[in-house]
């Protein structure tokens, strides 16, 4: 089933971040996740149905809104206002 | 709900999604493992939200499709039609696609009109025509397309085969390609291999004739995909690969 098929590359996508980003940084670590998720959701668009595309597209809305907080945060930072 | 139930994928990945919640709420309050706990929480998460679907138990699905096929190749074989099927597409008189099993030797495709189910055309073109069994399946496929089936080509074809093939896991893998003159098609079998066997058992004729709903879906996929009628002209099973050789037809 493609829904297995996903949750399982998507496993083994967080466990490679896990490795590479470590205990480290929370924001890329996020940010990597946010990535995976939009390959999947791009690579499995034909093959999965509308409720399962339309939870996909949920998750990739929260993540976006997680990815502006990032970008904010950083351009508050380095204009040194907050 | 039953203990066995558990096993269903639908209960089990609420299971396994409800262990993985947990563990990155233990990681929260308990560790610094940060990352970790967030990894956890959205596989979790995820495994919940994404594995909704219902599952119908195998052998039922297999007795469902079996019903279908085994009424309908009695009744063929009763009526004495044997000729080798013909899935024509839609066109200027059908709005959806039909399976054409001539009476006798095929001599054509006679006129066929979506209200009419017995053929008698001229010059011995007699048979019957049938919505294809695997036209639910289909339908079900090309509602995840992006683009219309009609006529897109060879190309858009195998898209639609591969959503049958990978979207409703009705087979391992396929192929579908020219070759001297003929379309071949060739479907590998993954799970429905048995229930194959067992249609086979019952009666060869049915994979020319009809099909079963599976390989019916693929043969009305190519017909709508190359928008032209394609005869069965042979057929062939070695280990888990059926072999379609199909002739394009006026």
């Amino acid at each position: 089933m493609i829904n297995q098929k996903i949750i399982v590359a998507l496993g083994l996508w967080t466990s490679l971040c896990l490795i590479l980003v470590g205990g480290q940084n929370l924001e890329l670590f996020g940010i990597l996740l946010l990535i995976g998720i939009l390959i999947s959701r791009e690579l499995t668009s034909t093959y999965t149905d509308l409720n399962t595309a339309d939870k996909m597209d949920t998750f990739i809305y929260i993540g976006i809104i997680f990815f502006v907080a990032v970008v904010s945060r950083r351009i508050l930072d380095i204009l040194e206002i907050i | 709900m039953n203990i066995g139930d558990l096993k269903k994928p639908e209960y089990l990945s609420k299971v396994i999604g409800s262990a993985f919640i947990i563990l990155s709420v233990y990681l929260f309050i308990s560790t610094e493992f940060i990352n970790t706990a967030f990894g956890a929480l959205f596989i979790g998460v995820m495994t919940i939200a994404i594995m909704h679907f219902r599952t119908v138990e195998k052998p039922i699905a297999e007795r469902m499709l079996e019903s279908s096929v085994l009424p309908l190749n009695d009744l063929l074989e009763d009526l004495d039609l044997n000729g080798d099927g013909v899935y024509v597409p839609p066109g200027q008189n059908l709005s959806s696609s039909r399976t054409y099993v001539p009476a006798g030797e095929f001599r054509g495709v006679p006129n066929i009109y979506d209200e009419m189910t017995i053929i008698t055309g001229g010059g011995g073109r007699t048979g019957i025509s049938l919505i294809p069994l695997g036209k639910p399946i289909l339908h079900q496929a090309k509602e995840r397309m992006e683009s219309d089936l009609d006529g897109v080509g060879i190309e858009g074809a195998r898209e639609g085969m591969g959503i049958l093939t990978h979207g409703l896991s009705l087979a391992k893998s396929f192929s579908l390609r020219r070759e001297d003159g003929s379309i071949k098609l060739r479907i590998t079998h993954n799970g429905y291999n048995k229930y194959c066997e067992k249609l086979r058992g019952r009666s060869t004729k049915l994979c020319t004739r009809t099909g079963c709903p599976i390989c019916s879906a693929y043969i009305t996929c190519a017909s709508e995909g190359l928008d032209v009628s394609l005869r069965v002209v042979s057929f062939e099973k070695e280990d888990k690969h059926v072999k379609f050789t199909l002739e394009e037809v006026e």
